[in-house]
């Protein structure tokens, strides 16, 4: 029972993230006409323009693919290839050429789609918990798979769409964009770094460390954050669920005994009926 | 915690993260930097849920109250409508930008109006509340489990179930019954009277004129008769009747045979009800009321008195009576009860099932071969090569191998040939250890054991009794009813046993009972009204006879009894005194004919227990006591009226 209306296009906080999504979308195109890389980008424009409007599940997914293509293949010899089944570029061994210097690495246009990309996402998340499902369904009645009872779609109210909101998303994608292209620099250069030879890099050898960097980067900063936070929900334990951890850990560690003892029981248990009626 | 959104964009930002680091030809590549860039939201999007999630539990506080109009109530009366308000107040700093609450409302409870659910954010500034309105139907008790919160980020990437235990149980009282249509009697003569006390129309304070005399100093000025003084020209006083109470002593079968039935609808929740009505209209007419309840095991006895300390305290026990529950376990139907318990250990403990605190190694999952019954021949075939050792096996082998590969002398044949059952017998050995590794025999398992530890922590049992609830179905079955029954979440009884027998007959419970009505017959200073409420079904002449020899006896001492018998509310009652011819099954088999199946068993049940009722009827009945079924109304009405005819009646102790 709840006396929650749902949620209009013409709210004022959806409409924010409809604004955000758009302007995300549009900044995408320019930094994508800038980069050159054109008609995969419309694709991905299109399939965000219907994500936004039609409130599609798999636009988000579809639209960073098609972005990774884009920017993987700018000549689209992939995507024409799938179409007409020609390619616009002879089939070559791909020429293998490590940048070393960092200013270029920092290509506005790079950061501006990306941004874009990611304002995007957030506006169409966002839109999505407003206009149709904010929280999956309850657990146990997926798992029952109850298709006579269904629970109400929970979708996040458009009153609680506050104005930080927005400048706080812009603030966030910023914050990140900047961080990861940090991070993508301070991997390259590890990774330079740490070969012997800069004149000839072999590719093997770079991409084995560059992956294991990131896997190094990545876990480390995973690793660490996760002992932060488990130490301090720890803390933040109530007693009934502190007993019940201390009791699983005295039963893990007497299980075999126990287990013993109830398996005997239990045969006495099945043979007592037994003697009775041979007794009897 | 991860939502199938967070997980597909997880997936996604990882791929393109991967591609962008292997496939481009210039480093580093804007596809890295997306991936970098989705990565690294989706970490601080997470870290904040986390963070958020942390502060939440360490800070958030809820409180209800239970209003009856203006004023909040500690216990509820039966059929009474009450106003729920829940609020929850969160003290930490770092703001939760949306919640979703829901407040569990009793299972026993009609919902009438408001909303028991809300989503808001939640911060120090505001308090979020929950506002609705509840009908308690029936006595027993109700209880408000707690507060369920979803927590999820904005995106809906990550989501968490959390739930505020704030367990909060309010007994429900019997109903207010309407006395008023009883007229107030008095009663006039006595059959038996107490010794040394021949008469009761003796002076006292009742409404009736018993006579007129000469005024003593001292009388008070009201009770001076005006018209007879002035005819006599002397001053006359009036002297009214001695109002004697009519002393009733109602025995309530709180026997595992009255709890079965839906909860809030079942025979011990009708029998309070009566009870408690009689208790009340009892006491507005002043009558002295006593209470003896009984089952199997024992008696609790309030002898007869009035006051209203006494009809509160009569009804609070009769409250208590009716919220009992039925537990008489059986091991079959511990996975029943297991699949009925874990549903509600997900939704009111989901932290204390969590595989973070109570969760079974996987080496647990591996089935026993020897718990099997074919076990022993398994290990048999894996040990086989052992019997090497043996001179006749050596030659029996040799000899087949000889006929089969023609080469006898090789020890590799022999090895083989003695290898061949015992690879057959491993191969056995993992297949039924593997079985439990999988579903069903897994998530058997695992469910048994966090039920085992949580029933074990919730009902104070030593440790060691999760492993014993883990392997003993009894054992199991007995805790997960005393879980169920503590929800208030109904759960199936087999009333029959394998003979046909009813499962929930008592002949221990009519010997609690004669012993009981025998020490209030011992105990009685008139004649009594004693009203039994008890369910006799599936009783022989034989087992009732404790009972028959005691009704006996109150009845020589003058005396009344009632016998109310519960009655299933699914059962219709008999038409006449004539028991219908018992059902013929019906001739299809198969799965068509389920409904004709199932409507044969019914009829059966329905001859069965008209066939016990008039058996019982017919026994109790020889001895001139009025046997009754328990319906509410009619009921109160009928042993009021037994009462009243007590004290109008006309019989003159000699």
């Amino acid at each position: 029972m709840s006396r929650e209306q749902p949620n209009s296009v013409r709210d004022e906080g959806v409409l924010s993230y409809y604004a955000i999504g758009f302007a995300g979308l549009a900044v995408y195109l320019l930094a994508s006409l800038e980069k050159g890389n054109i008609m995969a980008s419309l694709v991905a424009l299109l399939v965000g323009v219907a994500g936004l409007t039609a409130g599609w599940r798999i636009s988000p997914g579809l639209f960073l693919l098609l972005t990774a293509l884009g920017m993987l293949d700018p000549n689209n010899s992939v995507l024409l290839h799938a179409i007409t089944g020609e390619s616009n570029q002879p089939r070559r061994l791909r020429e293998f050429q490590p940048t070393m210097n960092i200013g270029a690495s920092f290509a506005l246009a790079d950061m501006l789609q990306g941004l874009a990309v990611l304002a995007y996402l957030v506006a169409q998340y966002r839109l999505f918990g407003l206009l149709h499902q904010s929280m999956p369904s309850s657990r146990i009645v997926r798992r029952e798979r109850r298709r006579d009872y269904l629970e109400p779609t929970k979708t996040r109210p458009a009153r609680l769409v506050t104005r930080a909101e927005s400048a706080a998303v812009l603030g966030t994608s910023l914050g990140v964009i900047l961080l990861a292209q940090l991070a993508s620099i301070l991997l390259f250069r590890a990774v330079i770094a740490l070969n012997a030879s800069t004149s000839f890099i072999a590719q093997q050898r770079f991409y084995l460390l560059a992956w294991v960097l990131t896997v190094l980067l990545v876990g480390i900063v995973w690793l660490l954050t996760a002992v932060v936070l488990n130490r301090l929900s720890w803390g933040v334990m109530d007693a009934s669920a502190a007993r019940i951890y201390l009791l699983n850990q005295v039963w893990l560690d007497s299980q075999r005994e126990q287990r013993r003892q109830q398996v005997w029981r239990k045969w006495y248990r099945a043979k007592r009926p037994r003697q009775e009626e041979t007794s009897s | 915690m991860l939502t199938s959104r967070g997980w597909w964009l997880l997936m996604l930002a990882l791929l393109i993260t991967g591609l962008g680091l292997v496939i481009p030809k210039s480093w580093p590549h804007p596809t890295a930097l997306l991936g970098f860039t989705i990565l690294g939201w989706f970490l601080v999007e997470w870290f904040l849920f986390r963070l958020r999630l942390i502060a939440l539990r360490a800070q958030l506080a809820i409180h209800r109250t239970i209003r009856d109009g203006k004023r909040p109530v500690p216990s509820c009366w039966a059929g009474g409508i009450y106003e729920v308000r829940v609020g929850l107040r969160y003290t930490g700093r770092l703001r939760i930008p949306y919640v979703h609450i829901e407040d569990l409302p009793p299972m026993r409870c009609e919902l009438l109006g408001g909303s028991t659910t809300e989503v808001g954010r939640l911060d120090a500034a505001e308090e979020l509340t929950i506002g609705y309105r509840i009908k308690t139907p029936t006595p027993g008790e109700i209880r408000f489990e707690g507060v369920e919160l979803c927590v999820a980020d904005l995106q809906g990437f990550f989501m968490e179930r959390l739930f505020l235990r704030r367990t909060q149980v309010l007994p429900v009282l019997p109903p207010l019954v309407d006395a008023g249509g009883q007229p107030r009697t008095n009663k006039r003569r006595n059959r038996l009277l107490p010794p040394g006390v021949h008469r009761l129309r003796a002076a006292g304070s009742g409404s009736e004129l018993l006579d007129l005399r000469d005024y003593r100093p001292g009388d008070p000025p009201k009770m001076i008769a005006w018209k007879p003084s002035a005819r006599k020209d002397k001053i006359i006083t009036k002297e009214f009747e001695n109002e004697v109470p009519i002393r009733c002593t109602l025995f309530v079968d709180v026997a595992q045979g009255t709890r079965v039935g839906v909860a809030g609808q079942g025979p011990l929740t009708r029998l309070s009800a009566i009870a408690a009505g009689v208790v009340q209209a009892a006491a507005a007419a002043r009558d002295l009321t006593g209470v003896v309840l009984f089952d199997e095991h024992g008696t609790r006895v309030i002898d007869p008195s009035r006051g209203s300390q006494h009809v509160v305290s009569l009804i609070r026990l009769l409250g208590d009576a009716a919220k009992l529950q039925p537990s008489r376990a059986d091991p079959d139907d511990a996975e029943i009860l297991a699949r009925l318990a874990m549903p509600i250990a997900e939704r009111v403990y989901p932290d204390l099932i969590d595989d973070e605190v109570n969760h079974l190694p996987w080496t647990s999952f591996w089935r026993p071969v020897l718990d099997t019954t074919h076990g022993p021949f398994v290990v048999f075939l894996a040990c086989t090569p052992l019997l090497l050792l043996w001179k006749p096996w050596r030659d029996f082998l040799r000899a087949s191998a000889d006929l089969l590969f023609r080469s006898s002398e090789s020890a590799l044949t022999l090895l083989l040939s003695a290898s061949v059952p015992a690879f057959l017998g491993l191969l056995v050995w993992l297949w039924v250890g593997m079985q439990g590794m999988l579903n069903p025999l897994q998530s058997r398992r695992a469910r048994r054991k966090k039920l085992a530890t949580l029933f074990t922590l919730l009902h104070k049992l030593p440790v060691g009794a999760i492993e014993q609830l883990i392997e003993d179905d009894a054992a199991f079955a007995l805790e997960a009813q005393r879980f169920l029954a503590d929800h208030h979440a109904p759960y199936p009884l087999a009333l029959y046993d394998l003979h046909g027998r009813y499962r929930f007959r008592s002949e221990a419970k009519v010997e609690r009972l004669a012993q009981a009505l025998t020490r209030a017959i011992g105990k009685a200073h008139d004649n009594e009204l004693f009203v039994l409420m008890v369910d006799l079904f599936d009783l022989d002449e034989k087992q009732l006879e404790p009972l028959l020899k005691a009704v006996r006896v109150a009845k020589a001492r003058h005396h009344q009894v009632i016998v109310l018998v519960p009655w299933q509310k699914d059962i219709p009652e008999p038409k006449d005194d004539t028991l219908d011819p018992s059902p013929l099954p019906p001739k299809e088999v198969g799965p068509q004919a389920e409904k004709l199946w199932l409507s044969f068993l019914r009829r059966q049940l329905i001859h069965r227990y008209h066939g016990s009722w008039l058996h019982v009827r017919r026994i109790v009945g020889k001895l001139g006591v009025s046997i009754l079924c328990a319906k509410e109304g009619e009921s109160v009405r009928l042993i009021l009226n037994r009462m009243a005819r007590i004290r109008r009646s006309g019989v003159h102790y000699r």
